[in-house]
């Protein structure tokens, strides 16, 4: 019965197994993942010093009192595996961020960059 | 040895049958921890430190002073029954396409922040669910793994990336698009809400169904 049952797994693995790799990038260059985030400093760094280093955001957004830029970069990647009897396809997706929030004077209040910034 | 019987039966029936099995999982963004997000207080938490502990967030907007941050994290796995349609109808095209039935299960997670006009936390809710995203049947070609429940509204674009296409679109879609300070969980429908008014039935980012 082993024999068989392990004929019956090496038959469908040898038949036509295959597997599946993509990846794609959707987004703004992240330049903001290789800066060091503590040379952002609240209360000094300007709007004009961000977008100098990081570039054109991807979003701008007008709030009552100053502005905010939204720099996005998507990754995603897809693996698959094809064995006939047994098949997988995992897909993922990851976002690498930045945001900073500007008074009405264009001085840095708040900001975030994703984890790993600076590391690169 | 009685134990390896059945399984070794079953192995050859599905042989056989040409049936498989297909695991199709989706993950989008790290996964989200709503215990930190529940750990800031309210009327004391800011702004700079709840983007310091958690990041960017997923979608943010504002109103007049008022600001809103998004968190979410998405997974998705569907689990198919495959059965070669050439063992059922015969030797022929049929060898070449497969009856899928699948079934879907999500965990998904999010965090809404509110901030007042000083930019001090107002309020913020989580929310978990994990319960089954749906079931369907498909034929397809032998060898594709893809999914059978449509998972499309999951994969809804970033705002970011959609930016400016919303202005070219119907007068209820840019009215009501997510960029006029809207914030809303992905897979959201239309029809709804700030989107009452929406033509016609789509996913939240105007993709058809």
């Amino acid at each position: 019965m082993r024999h068989l049952l392990t004929l019956a797994l090496a038959a469908a693995v040898s038949v036509g197994p295959g597997c599946i790799r993509n990846s794609a990038r959707r987004g703004i260059e992240p330049v903001w993942m290789e800066l060091d985030p503590a040379s952002f400093v609240v209360g000094t760094t300007t709007r004009a010093d961000v977008l100098d280093r990081v570039g054109v955001p991807s979003q701008v957004l007008a709030l009552e009192d100053g502005t905010a830029l939204y720099y996005l970069l998507e990754r995603s990647r897809a693996d698959g595996l094809i064995l006939l009897l047994y098949n997988q396809r995992v897909e993922s997706s990851y976002f690498d961020r930045a945001i900073f929030f500007f008074d009405d004077s264009g001085v840095l209040t708040e900001f975030a960059v994703s984890e790993g910034a600076g590391a690169r | 040895m009685i134990g390896r019987l059945p399984l070794t039966l079953a192995a050859a029936l599905a042989a056989g049958l040409g049936a498989s099995c297909s695991v199709v999982e989706l993950r989008i963004d790290h996964d989200l921890d709503l215990a930190r997000c529940d750990g800031f207080e309210h009327g004391e938490a800011s702004l700079g430190e709840v983007l310091t502990a958690l990041g960017p967030p997923v979608e943010f907007g504002a109103r007049g002073g008022e600001i809103a941050l998004l968190y979410e994290s998405v997974r998705l796995k569907e689990s198919q029954l495959g059965l070669s349609l050439g063992a059922v109808l015969g030797a022929g095209a049929g060898d070449y396409f497969k009856f899928s039935y699948g079934r879907s299960g999500t965990d998904r997670k999010a965090a809404l922040f509110l901030f007042d006009e000083d930019h001090v936390l107002e309020t913020v809710n989580t929310l978990r669910f994990e319960e089954p995203f749906g079931r369907s049947g498909s034929v397809q070609m032998i060898v594709t793994v893809d999914e059978v429940v449509s998972m499309g509204g999951l994969r809804a674009s970033p705002d970011a990336f959609v930016d400016g296409r919303e202005l070219l679109r119907g007068i209820q879609w840019s009215q009501n698009s997510t960029h006029s300070a809207l914030v809303e969980l992905r897979g959201a429908r239309n029809r709804m809400g700030q989107h009452a008014l929406d033509p016609g039935w789509s996913w939240g980012d105007g993709t058809p169904d």
